[in-house]
This record gives structure tokens, sequence and C-alpha cells, in this order.
């Protein structure tokens, strides 16, 4: 048996060791965790055993760890001693940019907006960077799968799920498809502060974006129907994406804030029969009866956040996610933050069960909801045998600050917890530390060339 | 103005009237010499010679322009000559004065600005006189005139000392629109458009010019007014010793402000914000000027602090109109501020009269000028008095000008103005009929004009019987302009017949019909008239017969004769509704009071080297925490607050925020801007404010943005919710000042500097700068004996006293070069930077920063926007902690200083910090950083009872703030708040109620907003166009997404995203 905290942190990592797990060859045993499975009505499991198999789960239970028939696992097994520790599935980041974007500041590294108002043809996976920097640092906050948004324009293109470990994009991609985005036009007039455009003027506009939307819609459907009666129709690369979004096999995820905005997204799209998932909805609770009629969910854009008005409540994003829960409205829970802040996922739950939301749901909000809101809820977001072993050991109670995730399986494979940020403190915790040489920076140095500071390696990078 | 300036100022306009030829410039007459005879009475009229002064049945004798006596018929004595007018009827008033009428004066300011003499800065033009522009247009003075108004005080409107107005007649010929009075003073703004309030940064035309914020327009006033003083100074110094002395430089911008600045000359602020109101007083103080103020309308949202400058204030009367609720869906977006507003700002005059302010009244910032006596009657309905109303437009824009012996009331000697209603002047069916400027009557009312302003007032069916016993049904609608004739033919089929060319005024109106519609023939021209109930018509067809007919009410059917249309009385449309202060939705009604307090019971966190303490009691009294320690006896009158369960902890500190700084936050229009002061900006009504107190927050370090590598002087506050913004600056505090370093500041395009090198050059240039500005102002108090006193450069005074160390620096700061270099540069000038912000490499450098004795304040993990954050890593706060460096976590962010226990907690995370230890890092750690540290942000006897009580933990997002307290006062309770919530959705409701009508449902929301009416011309594409343009992009989207724009600058943008790349 292994001691669970032998392996963590050990502060040796180099880059170099910053490779993608290798596939599970051998069964690995955890016992005596307390088990968080995000299955929707699902008790806690104190003492609890899970057994992980060919990248997936394959015993689940309390007390004496046990086989699949009963007997005992088997011999072969990495045996795992978790005692104190909480197991959760991985998290998924939903709404996110992470992989598609490095820097902001930088143009080079962005590539979340393509040209243009229309561009359902676009699809995340596609352009991830799996070696990006912010990838290994979302991992340390629990983050195992991402849901990436492209961004801009009026369909903004199709959100893929991506596993966060791999050598490729192709290997990332879990669900390449998984929905087409639009940002819904507002519905109600900025204030004076926001725009030197009046109500009329923006209500035109309004008009505007709504008339393009339903012209690109009713064109893809003529599409669809021209194409089922002649296959020799020219592509339209554009369309094509949306054939199975347009009869409802995939859905719409549709950035909306208001209640006018997710009223009015949800109406559109239930008269054309397609299936809308709201994401952001601020406004939500004042039309709670429609997502439930629809049976809509929402993805909640970020708990930690300002309310949306200087007069809301001063806890209205804390308790958004409880008041849509507590009308029967199925929540996901994103950061609605730069994808570099995604390791925070969880902070952002723990803000909503501060504010009313029970435990589990927010737990369930950014596993098992974000699973299956992209129809990966056959194998990813709970834990339950046959799912993927997909899963994080926490020091503490996944919710608190305080709590570090110490290990990590994806489909089976263990991640490494480590990132370019725990190389630089490795790095420099050398510099001062005692078996570091005691190098000190040096002070004011009032003439020529800083006498004592060795910068012994350049900036990591000042390309502008 | 004594009695022997006006006879002399009188024999002055009497030398000009008698003598038309006296008018050195006028041409030559063509033809006979006009009489121009003005020797009038006004006999048997109703005359307030005052506002509180009532004589029925009155006479004025007015002779070349001024007013021999006033009194009843009986008393006053008219002699031969003068022309008789009957005054029967005629309600008459002092003429009115306009206080504050503002002219275009963009084109002046900019020629002014290229003349020898001008100021560099184009904002400052004193020099200009708005008799310099051309004379205000016929136009005006005839639409001011039919307003009752028969002077006005005009005023340049361009820039921010935007030079000198003038007091005009508004009558016509020379003689009647002459200035009168020695001027009417000088004008200056904060920066914003006299229009609409709205910032502008400069010429918008150009390259940005400074100031950009209101913080900017706050130090230019200061540095000029500094000036003003400095070149009447030298140059009286120059004048005694000439030699030795460099003679002065052309200087007529300041020269122009001589007078001011010693308070011999008006001065008028624009103030566009209530708070501007409260900026103005403030300088009024510091520099003794003789101020008023041009309000804003808003003055009621602060009505105590503003009425307590004991300044004259003029006080527009644009009221908001009421926001568009057509559908609930849009009264999401509408305050209660918002409507609170609508219901409260016509009672804005009355109220600062109640609170003892002197008001006049002006016709300026009104959307269409012709809405000031529908606006007038609101103010009287809203509570002005009509003798109040009467002051407001007389006796004190008189007073306030200087010509109270001139203007103002009607009596022996003063100017023969005078206003002439119809009735009693603020009556609903009254109207101004004529209005005497200067001895001379003029018709205010338009040829065509009265009395057909009002629609056909009898509507519906009429019944008129014809010769032949048959009868036709008049149906009249005024709305739509129609009349139509119904008859019954025999087979009991209805026909109906049209009348064109229809015209309907008040009492009556014609049309043409076809005769068979009225038993004739042909084509019958008819006219209409109304006699009582009835309606008379007079026909008259081709063949010229002249036939009249009566119509009378159907009585089987209801006469729906029209309502006269009066609006509603506002008051009953406006409801009364609680004042609070801040205005907004979270204001309280009263200023909260220190209370006497133990919190019994609690975990507490005592940020000292107790650590927690278990089941301990802390006593506050006088806002001291006088006892901490366990069963303490409860003071007499002290609040029992029981804390089982709770954890109590200093009130948390945020080390590095830019909420509430009205304005920009950045001054981004120079490289070095130490003379901004974000003290001048402070918003205490914020909401950020109210939100950060519910997340524990007790103390803010408010920062100057990262533009500039030398940005503006900071302020520390004490979150005081509810009490006036005075009360805030924490005392304690150490003055300090922004510095920054790195990507931002070499941003904007085309400035020095655009390296990191350029920013150690200019930083060094600019500290031997302040070392040199020193040593000569000793120099002078050395041996300064009849020489030019040095200037005071409040630019250089800053920079001087962090040479000092009076002043301390937080420096934005990233990469670990850039902290060296400003080390070095520090211990080479001999002075200790405070505190280095964001330090994301600080971690890389942590023992040149503890031996150097900077602290360092950082984000917990906030990295990736930007290439000097790359290397950010959140074991960074520890790291430098092991290090000695005192450490913070800050927010820089509105929504991060919300949760900045979290941003502890963090610590604990990322580090194994202790818990009380994590803590340490957003309550006495920033403390000490920003100077207070002996004040607040630790739990100990002596200490500021600056608190917060939690649920439980507070390092754990599970726990809630559930009271913070600042200084022995509540300031934050979830209780209350969760208890207040249901009255306020009540408020809201019924505020909305009030204004929802159905019937306007339709008509409103097409109505141009008011935003439309100045129609957006294009204009060329300039700098700040072009980021207004991409802002307003931004920023739509922003709100298309719910996103509140306080949240747009992002955490480490210090509000730089404003900027021109």
């Amino acid at each position: 048996m292994t001691n669970l905290l032998s392996i963590v942190m050990s502060g040796i990592f180099a880059q170099s060791t910053l490779v993608p797990a290798p596939s599970q060859t051998a069964p690995i045993v955890i016992e005596h965790a307390t088990i968080h499975t995000a299955v929707r009505g699902a008790p806690v499991l104190q003492d609890g055993f899970i057994i992980l198999d060919g990248g997936k789960i394959v015993a689940l239970g309390e007390g004496e760890a046990r086989a699949a028939g009963g007997g005992p696992p088997p011999l072969n097994a990495q045996r795992i001693d978790a005692k104190g520790t909480h197991l959760t599935p991985g998290f998924i980041s939903t709404a996110t940019t992470l992989g598609l974007i490095e820097t902001g500041a930088v143009r080079a590294t962005d590539d979340r907006t393509e040209h243009g108002a229309f561009h359902p043809e676009v699809s995340a996976w596609v352009a991830i960077n799996p070696d990006s920097d912010l990838i290994p640092v979302a991992r340390l906050g629990g983050v195992l799968l991402a849901l990436v948004f492209p961004q801009g324009g009026s369909v903004s293109g199709e959100a893929s799920l991506i596993r966060l470990s791999g050598w490729t994009t192709e290997e990332l991609a879990v669900v390449p498809d998984a929905g087409t985005i639009i940002r819904w036009p507002a519905t109600e007039p900025a204030p004076r502060w926001y725009t030197t455009k009046n109500a009329a003027e923006q209500e035109k506009e309004r008009r505007l974006a709504m008339q393009a939307i339903d012209k690109f819609f009713d064109e893809a459907k003529e599409y669809s129907r021209a194409r089922k009666a002649d296959q020799l129709l020219p592509l339209d690369l554009r369309f094509e994406r949306l054939l199975d979004v347009l009869d409802g096999t995939r859905p719409l995820f549709i950035e909306a804030a208001s209640a006018g905005q997710i009223e009015s997204a949800i109406l559109w799209a239930v008269d054309r029969a397609m299936r809308p998932i709201i994401v952001g909805g601020q406004g939500a609770p004042a039309v709670s009866d429609l997502l439930v009629a629809q049976n809509v969910p929402v993805i909640v854009s970020g708990v930690l956040r300002l309310p949306r008005f200087a007069h809301d409540e001063y806890d209205a994003a804390y308790t958004l996610p409880a008041r849509l829960a507590a009308k029967g409205v199925e929540v996901a829970i994103a950061t609605g933050d730069e994808s570099s802040n995604d390791r925070n996922l969880v902070h952002h739950a723990a803000m909503a069960v501060a504010y009313g939301l029970p435990r589990e749901e927010a737990l369930g909000a950014i596993t098992r909801v974000p699973a299956e809101l992209c129809g990966a809820g056959g194998q990813y977001g709970v834990v339950a045998i046959g799912k993927s072993a997909t899963i994080l050991l926490h020091d503490g109670d996944p919710l608190e600050v305080k709590t570090s995730v110490r290990r990590a399986w994806l489909d089976g494979r263990e991640i490494e917890l480590a990132s370019h940020q725990t190389q630089l403190k490795s790095k420099y915790e050398k510099k001062y530390g005692p078996q570091g040489g005691g190098a000190t920076t040096g002070g004011a140095v009032p003439a020529g060339p800083p006498a004592q500071s060795k910068p012994s390696h350049p900036p990591a990078s000042t390309s502008r | 103005m004594p009695p022997a300036v006006n006879a002399s100022f009188r024999a002055l306009i009497l030398s000009f009237l008698v003598a038309p030829s006296a008018f050195a410039q006028s041409p030559p007459v063509n033809g006979i010499r006009p009489s121009d005879v003005r020797w009038d009475a006004i006999e048997h009229a109703t005359v307030y010679s005052s506002p509180e002064v009532r004589i029925d049945d009155a006479t004025i004798l007015m002779r070349d322009g001024w007013i021999d006596a006033v009194g009843p018929v009986a008393q006053v004595t008219i002699p031969a000559g003068a022309t008789i007018h009957d005054g029967r009827g005629m309600f008459i008033y002092a003429g009115f004065i306009e206080p504050a009428l503002l002219v275009d004066s963009a084109a002046l300011a900019r020629t002014a600005t290229s003349q020898v003499g001008a100021h560099w800065n184009p904002n400052v033009t004193p020099q200009i006189v708005v008799t310099d522009l051309p004379p205000i247009s016929t136009g005006l003075r005839q639409e001011l005139r039919a307003l009752g108004f028969a002077v006005a005080a005009a005023y340049p409107d361009s820039g921010i000392f935007r030079g000198r107005g003038a007091i005009l007649l508004l009558g016509e010929t020379p003689a009647g629109t002459r200035t009168i009075g020695e001027g009417a003073g000088q004008f200056v703004s904060f920066g914003r458009r006299a229009s609409d309030g709205r910032p502008r940064g400069g010429d918008e035309e150009r390259a940005p010019i400074y100031p950009n914020s209101l913080m900017g327009a706050v130090a230019l006033l200061r540095q000029t007014m500094l000036d003003a003083r400095w070149r009447a100074d030298s140059t009286a110094v120059w004048k005694s010793h000439p030699v030795g002395n460099d003679p002065p430089v052309a200087a007529t911008a300041l020269d122009a402000l001589a007078l001011a600045i010693d308070g011999k000359e008006r001065v008028l602020f624009d103030a566009t914000t209530e708070s501007d109101a409260l900026r103005a007083g403030g300088l009024a103080k510091e520099f003794g000027l003789n101020a008023s103020i041009l309000g804003s309308g808003n003055e009621f949202r602060n009505l105590n602090e503003i009425a307590a400058l004991r300044l004259p204030i003029i006080v527009p009367l644009e009221f908001p109109s009421a926001p568009d609720l057509s559908s609930p869906r849009l009264s999401e977006g509408v305050s209660l501020a918002d409507l609170k507003s609508w219901a409260v700002a016509p009672s804005n005059a009355a109220r600062l009269l109640c609170a003892g302010a002197s008001i006049s009244l002006t016709t300026t910032r009104l959307k269409s000028r012709n809405e000031f006596p529908s606006r007038v009657r609101e103010a009287r309905d809203a509570g002005l008095s009509e003798s109040q109303l009467i002051a407001a437009l007389t006796t004190a824009p008189a007073s306030l000008l200087g010509l109270s012996d001139t203007l103002g009331t009607i009596a022996p000697g003063r100017m023969a103005n005078l206003t002439i209603s119809n009735g009693p002047i603020f009556g609903d069916e009254s109207r101004i009929t004529k209005v005497w400027v200067a001895g001379r009557e003029y018709d205010t009312t338009t040829p065509g004009d009265a009395p057909f302003e009002s629609e056909f007032s009898r509507a519906g069916r009429f019944s008129i019987a014809l010769s032949d016993g048959t009868q036709r049904i008049l149906v009249i609608d005024p709305k739509k302009r129609t009349i139509n004739f119904e008859s019954t033919k025999a087979d009991g089929s209805k026909q109906s017949t049209g009348a064109t060319h229809v015209a309907l005024d008040r009492w009556r109106g014609g049309f043409l019909v076809e005769g068979d519609a009225l038993g004739l023939s042909g084509p019958v021209r008819c006219s209409l008239r109304i006699d009582g109930d009835r309606i008379q018509i007079e026909s008259k067809s081709g063949n010229g017969l002249l036939v009249a007919f009566t119509a009378t009410p159907v009585v089987d059917e209801v006469a729906t004769a029209v309502e006269p249309v009066k609006p509603a009385s506002n008051r009953a449309l406006r409801p009364e509704v609680p004042v609070t202060f801040p205005f907004g939705d979270f204001g309280l009604a009263s200023i909260p009071a220190r209370e006497t307090v133990i919190f019994r019971g609690a975990t507490v966190w005592t940020s000292t080297d107790d650590g927690i303490l278990l089941d301990s009691d802390v006593i506050v009294q006088d806002g001291i925490i006088t006892q901490v320690g366990k069963d303490l006896a409860v003071p007499s009158n002290a609040r029992v607050i029981d804390c089982a369960g709770r954890h109590l902890t200093p009130g948390l500190i945020d080390c590095h925020s830019h909420t509430g700084v009205d304005g920009s936050v950045n001054e981004w229009t120079e490289a070095c801007t130490s003379e901004v002061r974000i003290n001048d900006v402070i918003d205490a009504t914020d909401v950020g404010w109210y939100r950060e107190l519910a997340g524990g927050v007790t103390c803010v370090n408010q920062l100057h943005g990262s533009a500039n590598p030398i940005g503006g002087q900071n302020s520390v506050v004490k979150l005081k919710w509810g009490s006036p913004v005075a009360e805030w600056p924490a005392g304690a505090a150490k003055p300090g000042i922004k510095f920054a370093l790195g990507e931002n500041v070499v941003r904007p395009a085309g400035r020095y500097p655009q390296t990191r090198m350029g920013v150690e050059a200019f930083l060094r240039d600019h500290f031997r700068s302040a070392q040199e500005y020193r040593r000569t102002q000793k120099d002078f108090a050395a041996n300064g004996d009849g020489r030019i006193p040095p200037r005071i450069d409040l630019e250089l005074e800053a920079l001087a006293e962090i040479l000092e160390g009076k002043r301390v620096i937080h420096c934005h700061s990233y990469r670990q070069d850039e902290i060296l270099m400003l080390i070095r540069l520090a211990d080479e000038f001999g002075f200790r930077v405070a505190t280095f912000q964001h330090v994301l490499e600080g971690y890389k450098v942590a023992d040149a920063i503890a031996k150097h004795g900077a602290g360092a304040s950082c984000f917990s993990d906030w990295w990736a926007y930007k290439m000097e954050v790359m290397d950010a890593i959140p074991w960074a706060g520890a790291m430098m902690q092991s290090q000695g460096v005192v450490v913070s976590f800050n927010s820089d962010s509105d929504e991060l200083a919300r949760h900045l226990n979290l941003e502890a907690a963090k610590a604990v995370k990322y580090g194994n910090l202790p818990p009380t230890r994590a803590l340490e890092f957003v309550t006495i750690n920033p403390a000490k950083q920003i100077g207070v540290g002996e004040r607040t942000g630790s739990i100990a006897a002596g200490k500021d009872a600056d608190l917060a009580l939690w649920s439980g933990d507070p390092l754990s997002p599970l726990s809630l703030c559930e009271q913070t307290w600042v200084e022995g006062t509540k300031r934050f309770d979830r209780i209350e708040d969760l208890a207040v919530r249901d009255s306020r959705e009540a408020l809201r409701q019924q505020l909305i109620t009030a204004i929802y009508k159905p019937k306007e449902a339709e008509k409103d929301p097409k109505k141009p907003v008011p935003e439309a009416a100045d129609a957006p011309a294009p204009k060329p594409a300039g700098l700040r166009e072009r980021m207004l343009a991409s802002k307003d992009e931004i920023f739509l989207d922003l709100w298309r997404r719910g996103i509140d724009i306080r949240s747009a600058s992002q955490a480490g943008d210090c509000g730089c995203s404003e900027i021109a790349r």
C-alpha cells in the first residue's frame, strides 16, 4: 500500500515529467475514503472503497473493499489507503475557453473568436493547445474535463468536451461537437452609462440581430430539407454542422443573462423544435416556470461574481443556483471567469452552498450535470460502476478553499499534479532554502551592474 | 450696491436712453430721429412689489427705464405726460432673472488658447468674456421673455476655467440688450459637459488632453488657482523690485483670475452632480472664493451636506422622466433609486429651501426650455410656495448677482423690468402676456399663438333639427379633428357625411361639408362656436345663403364632453418616498449610531500574537475596543451580541481597490500625475462599499490606476456607509501615492516612456526635479527678499514629500527586474517603498524586498492575462512571508473584495500557512502597509472597533459574514439586510404602479428618449471618438451578457482598458 501523501507535491517535478499519463495497466483499489458519488439522491459513502480497472470504475461500496463479484480485490491491484480523504468525480469546467487562449494581452495566443457573426462550423477541440500552461494549473484545482466554448459572433461555434490530459487534440477530444453556441441579443435597452446609444437605437439593433439569427436558421432549415432530397447539392459547412441541432439531437447553448433574453431564447428555440440550454442565467429565476416546463437546464456562469445591477441584492449572484434549484431547474455551475482561474471552479460551487444550495447538488453542478448536458453522462460526471475512472482525492472537504486535490485519475490514468507554477515554486525554494546555497538578491547598486543580483535565467517570456 | 452707486449707474443709463446719439458706435439714423419716449403708468393692476408684498389695484409709474413710483391707485399720481396702460386683470412681478444662461464658447476658447498669454491647457480660458461672443440671438431673447425673463446672466460654456460671464438685458435694440452691473463672475467646471454632465476629456476631436478624469480636473483647478495667486504675488514683487527679477511673461489667463482668487469676483461652479456641489464647496473654502453653485437638480440626494455649504445654489428644473416599465422585463433593470429620483426630483428646490439653502431657478439643463413653466408648476405642487417661487426668480438671483438695488423688486429706483401675467403667475391657467425690459414693453405672445393653444373643448354627439323636420347628428372629435353628420334615412339606414377642411380651436372652428348633410345643396362653408352646452353653426352655401343651426347635445346618448385636459397633480402622481443616504437602494434614513457592545462568547481571531481566543468576549465603547477576554462584565447600556458558534475577526482590509472612485481611476493623459488626489473624488454612495461591508471589509486603500509611472495620490478610507464622505478618510493612514511599472505604463502610444529602461530614467529625472524644487524653495526662504517667490508645483510637492519620507509609494509591479529597479532607485534617493502591489514575481526577489523593508500586496492566484504575469504562482505570498516580507492579499476588483477571507484561505492552501497567519494577509498586514496598523487590523484593547462577525470559520467559503462594524458602528447586518428586502420591493412596486399608466404604454416607448433629441451628428473620428465607439461596443456586450460594468476592469488591469493602445 502506498501512503497517500508520499506521491504528493514532492517538489521535484521538472518539465519533462509533465507527460501525459500512460493508460492504466493494473487495477487500483482506493479504500477508506469518504465518497461523494454525485449520483442524484445517492448518499455519501462513509469509509468507502472503489476499484478502478481498465480505466473504468469496476467496484464501489462501503467497508471492506470487494471486487465486483463480491470476492477480494485483485491481487495485482495497487492499494491506496485514503483514510481521511474525500473522493469525488473529476470536476468539469463548463463554458470555458481553456486551451483556446494563453495570454489575453497577446493576440497571437488567442484562438477564441472566429471572424464574422455566424460560424457554427468551427469546433473548439480543433484548436486546443494540449501543451497550454493553463491546463496543468486547472488540473491542480481538480478540473479534469472541460466543455470549451468558442466565443464571439451570434453563432460562435461548437462546444467541445475535452479531457485535460493527452498528447494530441484527438486524444483530448471526448465529445468534439457537444452543441452549438448562440449569443442571444440583449432584449432590454442598456442604461446610459453603458452606451451613448438610446433605447430606440438599441431596439433597432436588437431587431436587426434577431432578424439575422432567424434568417440564418431559416436558411439552415431549407438547406437541411434540400440536402435530404438531393445529396449532390453543394456542401455548406455552416449549415451542415447545424443539421442535428435543428432536429434537437444536439443542444443549443444559448448565452442569455436577463429574464427577457432567456424567455425569448427559449420560446424561439422551442418553436423551432431545438433543445436549448441557457448559459449565464442571472435573470433566470423570474422565468423558472418556463425553464421547468420546457426542461431547460441553466449553466450559471459564475457564482463569485458581481450582481447584475447596482440595485440587486448583494448576494444575488451567490444565491442564484439555490434559487433556481429550489424551483426545480437543473443547474450547472461554471466560473464565468478567465480560463486561467478554472482551478477555482469548486469555490464557486462552495459559495452557492453557503447561500443555500444543497451540498450534493453543488457537487453535481460541477460534475454530473455538465457531463449530461454535453451527452457524456454515460461516461463521466459521477462515481458509479461502469463509468470512467475519472476521480479526485481531496485532503479534506472538497468545498473548502483550504482543501487541495492530492491525487487525480483520468480514465484510470493517474494525473501528475504539477504545473509551470509548481516548477517555479520548486526552483525559487531552492534559491532561499538551506540546501539552495543561500543565494540572495542584491539591493542598491550605486554604480555599475548589480554585483550580487545573479539572474541565472532570463525572464520566462519577453516577446510582446 | 449703495444708493450713490445706483444713482450714478442710473445716470449712465439715462444718458443712453435720452440721447440715442450718445451711442458712439451707432450708425447715423436713416430718416427722422425716433423719439423713444419711455414714460408709462400701469394702473389698476395687481402688483407684487416683492415676493411677499402684494398691492391690489395698484399703479406703477416708470420713466426712462426706471421705476418712479408704485402703490395703490389712490396714492400714485400719474403725471400728465405718461402713457396710461389699463392693468385690470394683470398680475405684475419684478422681471425674472435667469442666473445661468450658458453660451457656446468652444470656438472662442480655441482661439483664446492660441493667443499670447494663454494658459498651456486649453481647458483654462478664464480670460474670455461672454460679451466677446456673438450676442445671443433675438430668438433666444424672445424665448426667454416668453418665460418671463427680463435679465440673464450669461456665461461661456466650454472648458474648466470657462471665462467671465455678463449680465444682459433681454430687450431689443442696443439699449435693450446692454450689459448691466460689473459682470457675472468666473464660471468654472469639473471638466464635465454642461449639457449632460458626461465627462469630457479635453477637446474631443483632438488628441486626449489633460485632464481626462474628475480628479485631474480638480487638480487642474487647484493648481491654476495657486498659479493665479503666485502670478499676482510675483507681479507685485517685480513691480517693487524690477531690478534683479526677470519681468513676468504675459499671462492673460492667470491675470483674469486675479480678482476671483482674492474673493473679489464671484465664481460660479458648474456642479453637474450632487457630489460636484460638495467638491465646489470644498474648493471655495480652500481658496476663500466668493462661490455659488449651478446645481444638477439632484441635490436632494445629499441635501443636508449641500445646504450646509451655505453657498447660493442655482437650481435647474430638469426632472427625470418616468422609466419605461411597459413590460415587467424592463423593470428588472430599474432601480429603486431611479424610481425614487423620479418621485422626489420635483421637490428638490423645496427641499433645498427647507434645509436653509438660498436658491434661484434656471432654465439651463432643461431638455427644452419651453418646459420651464410646467416644471415650475411641478415644483410648486411639490412644495414651493408662490412667494418662494417669485423670490427664486427675482430677489434671489438679484442678490446672487449683487444687483439687489437694481433688480428683483418693484420699487422706486429699481430698473423698470416687469413680468406680467393674466392671472396669478403660477396658476395652471395663467400665461405670461408681457415683459417690460428697462421701461420698454414686449409682447410675449407670438402672433397666432393665443388663444388657440388648446383643443376644442366640446366633443361628442349633437342633434340638429332641420327645417324639414328631420334630424341630423353632428359628431365632433377634436382629437382627430373630424366632424361628421349622420342622418337616418326613411328606410332606417344610416348615412354619414364627413366634413373637410376642419379647423378647431378651443371655442370655435370651421369646416366645409356637402350641403345635403344639412339639407342644403352644394358645398357649404360653415363656422361653429360653443354656446354653453350647445353649438351654434352658421353655414354659407354657394348661393350666399346664410343658414344658422343650433346643435344640442344628444341626451339619450352619453355626451362625452372632453374634460379640459389638465395635467394631473404631480404630487399625486409622484408619491412621497423616504429619502436615504446614499440615495441608492441600500441607503439609510439616518446615520447609524455608535454603540456600546459586548460580543459574547466568540471565537476571536485577534490577528495578534495571541492568535485565536476561544469563547471570549470583546467590549466596544466609543468606537474603540476597550477589553478582550473571558467572562467580561457587561458595561451599562451595552448591546449584548451572542456569538456562540460564531467567529469574530478584525474587519478585513483591502490594500488595493478602485471602489468608489468618482470618474476615471486613471488620469492617463500624462505620465506623471502626482498632483491628482483620489481624496478629491471619493464616492461614498458606490454600492460596491455596501457589498464589501457584506464581505467583512472595513478599510480600503483606494488607488489611482496603473497607466502612469507616477500616478495619483491614494486615499485610505473606512467604510462608513451612510455617513458623509468627509468622515471616510482614515486619519491615521500615511499619505501615499501610486506608482506603476511594466506593461501598463508603456501602453499609451507615443508617450515617454515606452520601455522599462525609460521608466527608470523617467523616475530618476522626476526625483531629481523634486530635489531641485525643494532646494529652490529653501534658498528662497533663506534669502528671498525682493525676489520673485518660487511657484508652488503640486506635482513636485508630492514627489518632494516622498523624498522627505512624508509620503509613501504603493507601486504596481510584476517582473523581478522592475521590482529591483525601484528598490535601487529608492535606496539611491534614500526613501522606502511602502508596498509593491501585485508584485507577482516578488517571490523571485523576496529577500531583496525584505531587505529594503517594503511590503508586498499581491493577488492570491491571478495570472496569465498578460506576459508579465505568466510567472505568477499562488505560493508567492507564503514564500515572500517566509523571507520576512510583510505580505497582504488584495482584490483590485469590486468582486474579489467581497470575499477577501477566501483569498486569505488560499495562503493555507498554497503555502501551508497557519490559518491565523493567513487571515493576517487581509487584516493586520495590509493595515501595517498603509500605515493604519496602530489603529486597526487586529483585535486588541485600544484599537478601533473594526470587526467582522462570521457564522463559522472565516476561512471557509461555507461561512457567511453576519455583521460588520466600523469604529463601533454597525454598518452591515445580514439579518437586517434580509429583513428590509420585502419593504424595499414593496416600495418599488408602489412606485412602479404610480408610474405605470396603461394608456401611455404604447405611446411612451415610441416617444424619442431624451438622448435622441440631439441626434448624433457625424463627427470626425477623433481618437476619443474612436475610443468611445469601441468602448460602447465592449460595454454593450457586457450588458448583453449581464455583467456589471464595474467588474469590467479585471484584477491587475487597474482600469487600464480605457487607455488608447
